[in-house]
């Protein structure tokens, strides 16, 4: 170790400077206080011995320049001292100085000190050496979180939740809080959206977050259904999440040609279904345990449906916003929150409204972080952008040239949904890719039309009443469920023209038949249209044989053409 | 030689010096000889803090070495300087004198 000692007198030095060096330390002598200052900066020594009595600066002068001096490391100074007086001897270790020995100089006393010294050093030194390992380890920790943050902003991103129909609230670091929010608008129109919540925080509630979204987007984009969708997310959650996270969901279709919204809340606080004409408000209740909790066989999604105008409004949120507790330790509450949306209902913004509300009643602002929000209005237009990266596809011939046949019989009839599959397969022609919404449209139109009004024999008109759309869906659901016989027959042929193609669209079914140009007369404007009307405006001609039971459309279309 | 020294520190000093004894008796003769000048001078200038202080510091290095007489003729005078009481310095200035030359040449038979 590296020692310096200032004495001015010089017999005491000698001796001192003797001691250390047998015990094998370096030594340096200062014999004034200025220059036990200037070695002190040129040596950098280890441990500082100071006579408190020098003729030009003493002790304590000399300890209190090295002590603010601000080292890096600790350098403990020790008094040398002949004083007795206890104000003097307190006076050294005000002024900067660690503790202090009696002159003469005792040998033994002064291998002790160094020694003990030595130790503390050494002590320091170790705290040293782990506080910048600790600090390099949480500086790592935040670039790896940033890293991780941008990735999951990427994969989760929050698809078209900018649009003017929808208000949220979500903190930017929310997918480490474990929600996600996700907003898409499928092929057909009309929009999808979803507020999660994983259990738990960090880490493992942001991993789920990457096949959820993934899912979502990609499964929506190709226009599968939301019981799909979710079969697909819970199949994949139940595989990925660790044992004690799971997903707690509240999914919602808006359609806004049928003017009609389709819930499924799994786990999730109640949504509200706002009419804001009639001042009523709708809970949505959880009806299933969350995602990712059981097995893909017992897994079974039911989604309510509901008229959604634009008078109507959906409000979802995750349970910070419940469980956001006062200073009285008093939970906000769902009834609370009930009161509120009632008392506020014709409010623009009533995301922004109840999140001042919360950190008002908590008194915490903080709190407003944690907080996840979902308000959506009826969307304004059919598709707010067209699908930009679809147009960089280079043209491919596909499925140009080609027939498609397929035949649902009774019991795969309602239970599995054919229309992304078909939809898929067209699209292998890229140059049909501007034509995606109008294809999903055709093909889901002329199979619900199959489904329900022929196989099923649904009357739309059931639809109109006031519990109309739930009862439809009902039907719909459980009609289906029962099915044993009974068939569609679809026959899709496209082929090549000079300028573009020709799709024909074949739909036979095995109902009793419908007056087709009764319901066309009918219009737009009634359900009972069958959505003739609109098929009518999208395709080239509008065929019907077999007295309804065969429905033909044929789409021209062109390349370039606009979407 | 026993009112001299303290036997414990000379025995000490012995062991820690070891073949530097003769270096660090040198260095007590040198530097106490220019501290007793320094000290008549400020005998001779009556100045207390300064009789004081260098009192001090011969004592300091005396003790130091075991040379217990002359500490305690350094201390009187520290102490009768510290309370303003110079008329018996220069006797006592005289008997340190002495004292130092009896000390080193006490010291160089020890060594």
């Amino acid at each position: 170790m590296k020692i310096l000692i200032a004495d001015d007198n010089k017999v005491e030095r000698l001796i001192l400077c003797k001691v250390l060096e047998q015990e094998g330390h370096e030594v340096v002598q200062a014999g004034t206080g200025q220059q036990a200052i200037d070695y002190f900066f040129e040596h950098s020594p280890a441990l500082v011995f100071l006579d408190v009595l020098m003729p030009d600066k003493d002790g304590y002068e000399v300890a209190s320049v090295i002590k603010e001096s601000k080292q890096v490391r600790w350098v403990p100074i020790i008094f040398l001292t002949s004083l007795t007086d206890v104000y003097d001897l307190a006076k050294c270790i005000d002024c900067g100085g660690d503790d202090f020995v009696s002159k003469p100089i005792n040998k033994v006393i002064i291998k002790a000190k160094v020694n003990a010294f030595s130790r503390i050093s050494n002590l320091y030194e170790t705290i040293e050496a782990q506080k910048s390992e600790i600090q390099f380890h949480n500086e790592h920790l935040i670039q790896e979180q940033e890293a991780a943050k941008k990735i999951f902003n990427n994969i989760a991103h929050r698809g078209c939740l900018a649009a003017e129909n929808i208000h949220y609230h979500l903190s930017p670091m929310s997918i480490f809080n474990g929600d996600l929010m996700l907003a898409a608008e499928p092929p057909m129109g009309g929009m999808r959206l979803m507020l999660a919540d994983f259990t738990g925080h960090g880490l493992p509630a942001a991993i789920g977050a990457m096949p959820t979204s993934e899912i979502f987007y990609g499964m929506t984009k190709k226009g599968f259904a939301i019981r799909d969708v979710m079969t697909e997310m819970n199949m994949r959650l139940h595989s990925v999440l660790p044992r004690g996270v799971f997903c707690c969901v509240v999914i919602a279709d808006i359609d806004t040609l049928e003017e009609r919204i389709t819930i499924w809340n799994a786990g999730a606080p109640q949504a509200y279904l706002l009419d804001l004409e009639k001042g009523d408000i709708e809970m949505v209740q959880s009806c299933h345990l969350p995602l990712g909790v059981q097995s893909p066989q017992r897994f079974k999604v039911e989604p309510s449906v509901f008229r959604f105008t634009k008078h109507h409004k959906l409000l979802a949120v995750t349970d910070g916003i419940i469980e956001s507790t006062n200073e009285q330790g008093d939970m906000y509450g769902e009834e609370r929150m009930l009161a509120y949306i009632k008392d506020n209902l014709q409010k623009d913004n009533l995301c922004d409204a109840l999140v001042e509300q919360i950190v008002e009643y908590t008194n915490d602002a903080e709190q407003g972080d944690d907080l996840s929000l979902l308000e959506v209005a009826f969307p304004h237009h059919h598709l707010l952008h067209p699908d930009a990266e679809d147009s960089s596809f280079h043209a491919q011939t596909g499925t140009l040239d080609s027939n498609i046949r397929l035949r649902l019989r009774g019991k795969s009839l309602g239970r599995f949904d054919p229309i992304p599959m078909l939809l898929q397969t067209l699209l292998e022609c890229r140059e049909l890719n501007s034509h995606r919404s109008r294809l999903f449209t055709i093909v889901s139109e002329l199979y619900n039309n199959a489904l329900e009004h022929g196989v099923l024999g649904l009357d739309s008109s059931i639809k109109s009443g006031s519990e109309g759309f739930a009862k439809y869906y009902q039907m719909r659901t459980e009609g289906v469920m029962g099915l044993t016989d009974g068939f569609v027959e679809v026959s899709i042929d496209h082929k090549p023209l000079k300028d573009g193609g020709e799709l024909v669209f074949d739909f036979k079914d095995s109902g009793s038949g419908f007056n087709f140009e009764k319901v066309l007369e009918a219009g737009s404007k009634t359900y009972s249209g069958r959505g003739l009307p609109l098929l009518k405006s999208l395709c080239e001609k509008l065929e019907h044989f077999d007295e309804g039971r065969h429905i033909r459309a044929t789409y021209r279309w062109r390349p370039h053409d606009e979407e | 030689m026993s009112n001299l020294f303290d036997a414990q520190v000379i025995a000490e000093l012995k062991e820690i010096m070891g073949d530097d004894i003769d270096f660090l008796l040198e260095t007590f003769a040198a530097d106490s000889r220019v501290k007793i000048k320094e000290l008549s001078v400020v005998i001779e200038e009556k100045n207390a803090e300064d009789i004081r202080r260098v009192a001090h510091s011969i004592k300091g290095s005396s003790k130091n070495v075991g040379a217990k007489a002359l500490a305690d003729l350094c201390e009187t005078l520290e102490q009768q300087a510290r309370e303003g009481k110079l008329e018996e310095s220069n006797e006592l200035l005289a008997q340190i004198v002495d004292m130092l030359e009896l000390t080193l040449k006490s010291l160089s038979e020890q060594f």
